[in-house]
């Protein structure tokens, strides 16, 4: 019992000590090489919707492939026809690690609307040249029953099955 | 070594629910095999534990990181992924022949109850005896293994994070199928011969390697995903596929020649290896004691130094909270350490606590501190006025709690927030200095009111280890105490204690019990909501009409609260106190906002209580019937206050370092450095974080309907009677339930943050 209560006390605290973010860095949209480095933009979810998202840079050396893991990264995100909706552009640090994966530096963030967007990756000190601009079209915001209809399921599906369990034991009980 | 290689070997980010899924699992089977594996040593050795939990960590490793990190750019992880899941992990989970212990570690009264009827539904038996049939898993196994890496699903699993773990979940169902057969855990019966299994392996050894022949001389790059992922190492597209078709012929091989060896081995060997020698019959292990929280955990939560301990140091929280409001910066309150640690971290851990553990809080609360003092005072005590007793002094001041956290911004008022610790310090002190010990607690604390009515979902409860211990001790000194313990202050005599209402925690009548008859036992979480028996110290919930207006203000509070600090009410509300000035808008917003807490719920709860004693046909049982309803809401309101600050944790953890470091710099010592603010704006959240929030308000509403059921159960004894009282009650809960997945999808305001 102590190995059991231990095994489980302990995987519960690994999980609260753990980054448990999915560490799927989603889909390259774009890639592009400026200053020797080769810059690979990723985005989840895929495709893009209007609302959060999480979007990930691999630095690597141009030449011979290999990440660069000591950048500081930031992403400018901004909309690209501003007539459509006044927002404002976003500016966000891309964390290495931070969506899970060590060799990528991700970001997440929240696209207000819908269009065509681009996305501008660059050095945290913002005298210092872009690295890349990739665009990206992001769609209209889902619904919330296609975004979260399994949590949003888990209630009916319980209901259901003690609606089944309460007729299995009724009938149970009859035939005893 | 290659620092890439080295950081993706450091990392590790294991996914949640699955974490959790996996851990229960861990805890049920080593639960049930200690019992099995006393009873019958030979049938289950400790080998097989060990292959059932490296089976468990086997999982892990391929769902985590660094496979997982690695499977969206190298198609060589993510072959490795799906061949420990479908060839490596089925076979070591099934030699730990887990149906038994998992069963058994089930605890009895759900094993009986709740599963019993679905073990002995004959549509499922058949279906599983369908399924588990060799043949069947042979080929579901295949066909998952062929279609999944069929480009176009493939490339679908790798867009979108729920098919890929779906994707997952399929290759360890079918390997589940296709290794049952073969490896026979007991208490399986073969359904074919032995000698079947050879061929059986043999044949998916071929297919196997055919499949994996594809991938490794095939001269073009099947999936479009890994020709456009940026290449890691300068490893070209096709020399990944060729790697994962060569992992997955020699790795999936050699499993397959593994088990056909030790099946042969198995059959020229010894015949009836299967046959289990009669289980040796050991001593009866512990009964249900052995789940008792006993030892060395026990003595560490009821040792009185440790608590002072740790009392003392939430009292110097509770200190730099006091000082750093009066003197600290009042704005930003971000800023400020009773900005942020009252409202942002400590309500949500206390949550947090409630639900994983226990009333904890109450257990350490620092007001106790003075409380202590007080009770050295000489003089002889009051008895506690007879009006005054019950929950309505606490109702009254949560009320006026969450009156002025709203409409005097108390979360945004360091100084405010000074002035409420202060009073609960000279408050408690006044209490247990007039009248007799624990007054505070039971009848007027409304941190703990909140804490006590949501005990009622925590897994722990303090109880009497052995009632008929209880029957020979005529001391009571759990209740009374002793010359060197003292006795229970909220007046909870062990023996008649039910759940955890009024209990504080505090183990005194553990360590007062000269027995050694009261520990820390598990509860059935909401149990408490279900039965109405008279408590000791609380009487019967179905007479309690102020702890069901407590229970009935908790509730809607969660939802009032959540509501008025959404982006466009904090708005509309921020342009009326921007005119403060103005009274006639803040008593406008009050008289909305008494509307929504008190004559709202009041009116639902009249109607609802005259439907339901009509459609139950027991009219003269309104009162006590919509008493217990009442208190079966708390389990909505409990998930709702948890996505709430849950939300609000999430967002402004970040916050209180900064806070910290600048009221440490404020101090004059030189400690610490420049406070970094930008760790105080708002955090961006995952798109999971709205999924755990909307999970846990789904089990908040199963709860409350569960516990609905059961207090309708107990008044009205024919089913259509029972579902005629419970109707109006569950319709209520699911509409507040919607009401509570549109506020959580609704844009709040960031408070304790710099964004707030």
């Amino acid at each position: 019992m102590f190995l059991a209560t231990r095994s489980l006390g302990g995987l519960v605290v690994a999980l609260l000590c753990a980054p448990t973010a999915g560490a799927d860095a989603g889909v390259v949209v774009g890639s592009a090489v400026a200053h020797g480095w080769r810059v690979s933009l990723l985005a989840s979810p895929w495709p893009l919707r209007a609302g959060p998202a999480e979007f990930s840079v691999l630095l690597q050396d141009a030449a011979t492939r290999e990440p660069v893991l000591d950048a500081e990264l930031a992403l400018d995100v901004h909309l690209l026809d501003p007539a459509r909706a006044p927002v404002a552009p976003i500016r966000v640090r891309a964390v290495r690690g931070a969506g899970g994966n060590p060799l990528l530096h991700s970001a997440r963030l929240e696209l207000p609307v819908s269009g065509r967007w681009r996305v501008v990756v660059g050095e945290v000190d913002a005298s210092l040249p872009a690295l890349a601009g990739i665009e990206v079209e992001v769609a209209p915001g889902a619904s919330l029953l296609a975004r979260h209809g399994v949590a949003l399921s888990l209630p009916f599906v319980g209901l259901a099955l003690f609606g089944l369990h309460q007729h299995l034991s009724r009938r149970l009980t009859c035939r005893s | 070594m290659d620092p890439a290689i080295s950081e993706l070997l450091r990392s590790g980010s294991i996914p949640l629910l699955p974490g959790l899924a996996v851990g229960l699992v861990a805890w049920l089977y080593l639960r049930g095999f200690r019992v099995l594996h006393a009873r019958a040593p030979e049938r289950f050795p400790a080998w097989r534990r060990g292959a059932f939990l490296a089976g468990l960590a086997l999982f892990l490793l391929a769902i985590a990181s660094p496979l997982d990190a690695l499977s969206g750019l190298l198609l060589e992880a993510h072959m490795l992924q799906h061949l420990l899941l479908g060839m490596w992990v089925p076979p070591l989970l099934w030699l730990g022949a887990p149906l038994a212990p998992l069963l058994r570690g089930v605890p009895a009264r759900f094993r009986k109850r709740g599963l019993g009827p679905f073990l002995a539904w004959p549509a499922l038996q058949r279906a599983v005896h369908a399924l588990l049939q060799p043949a069947v898993g042979w080929l579901l196994f295949f066909a998952t293994t062929w279609l999944w890496h069929w480009p176009r699903l493939y490339e679908l699993a790798l867009r979108s994070q729920a098919w890929h773990d779906f994707e997952h979940l399929c290759f360890l169902a079918a390997g589940l199928l296709f290794w049952f057969p073969v490896v026979q855990p007991w208490p399986a019966r073969a359904r074919w011969p032995r000698a079947a299994m050879v061929p059986y392996l043999l044949l998916a050894g071929v297919c196997q390697s055919g499949f994996a022949a594809l991938f490794a001389f095939s001269s073009r790059v099947f999936y479009a995903h890994y020709l456009a992922a940026p290449r890691l190492w300068a490893i070209s597209p096709l020399a990944d596929q060729a790697a994962a078709g060569a992992l997955l012929w020699v790795g999936g091989s050699l499993v397959l020649l593994v088990a056909v060896f030790v099946l042969v081995v198995d059959m020229l060997e010894a015949r009836g290896l299967h046959r289990v020698a009669r289980p040796r019959r050991r001593p009866e292990f512990p009964g249900p004691a052995a789940v008792w929280l006993r030892g060395f955990g026990l003595r560490c939560l009821a040792s009185r130094p440790l608590r002072r301990l740790l009392q003392g140091a939430a009292a110097l929280l509770a200190l730099a909270v006091v000082v750093d409001g009066l003197w600290g910066p009042a704005a930003p309150s971000a800023s400020n350490l009773a900005g942020v640690l009252p409202w942002t971290h400590i309500r949500a851990l206390a949550l947090l606590g409630l639900l994983l553990a226990g009333n904890f809080f109450c257990a350490l609360c620092p007001f106790t501190l003075s409380r202590g003092l007080a009770q050295k005072l000489p003089w002889r005590r009051l008895a506690w006025p007879r009006v005054l007793r019950g929950k309505w002094p606490a109702f009254a001041l949560l009320l006026l709690f969450f009156w002025s956290y709203e409409f005097l911004r108390v979360w945004d008022s360091p100084l405010f927030t000074a002035w409420i610790v202060l009073a609960y310090f000279a408050g408690s002190f006044l209490c247990d200095a007039l009248f007799s010990s624990g007054r505070f607690c039971k009848h007027v604390c409304p941190v703990g009111q909140f804490g006590f009515a949501f005990s009622t979902l925590s897994p722990l409860e303090v109880r009497a280890r052995d009632v008929q211990t209880c029957e020979t001790c005529v001391s009571h000194d759990c209740l009374l105490g002793n010359a060197e313990q003292p006795g229970c202050a909220t007046d909870l005599f062990l023996p008649r204690k039910q759940g955890n209402l009024d209990c504080t925690f505090c183990m005194d009548c553990v360590r007062a019990c000269p027995h050694d008859n009261a520990g820390l036992a598990p509860a059935v979480p909401a149990r408490d909501l279900r039965i109405d028996v008279h408590r000791s110290g609380m009487g019967r919930f179905s007479q309690r009409t102020d702890l069901a207006a407590l229970a009935a203000l908790l509730v809607f509070a969660a939802f009032v609260n959540a509501v008025w600090m959404l982006a466009p009410v904090a708005q509309w509300r921020l342009r009326g106190v921007q005119d403060l000035a103005r009274l006639d808008s803040l008593w406008l917003e009050s008289a909305l906002w008494v509307g929504a807490m008190v004559v709202v719920p009041l009116g639902l709860v009249v109607l609802l209580g005259r439907l339901s004693a009509w459609g139950g046909g027991v009219p003269a049982l309104r009162g006590a019937i919509s008493r217990r309803m009442l208190l079966a809401l708390l389990p909505l309101g409990f998930f709702m206050w948890l996505g709430h600050l849950g939300f609000h944790l999430a967002t402004g953890a970040g916050s209180l370092m900064p806070a910290a470091a600048r009221a440490v710099r404020d101090t004059g010592f030189g400690l610490a450095g420049a406070p970094d603010w930008s760790q105080a704006m708002p955090q961006a959240v995952a798109g999971d974080l709205l999924s755990l929030q909307l999970v846990a308000l789904g089990v908040g509403l199963l709860l409350t309907l569960h516990a609905s059921w059961r207090v309708a159960c107990s008044y009205a004894v024919a089913r259509r009677r029972a579902l005629g009282l419970v109707a109006p009650w569950a319709l209520f809960a699911v509409g507040l339930y919607g009401l509570g997945v549109w506020i959580l999808d609704q844009p709040m305001q960031m408070r304790g943050t710099w964004g707030a």
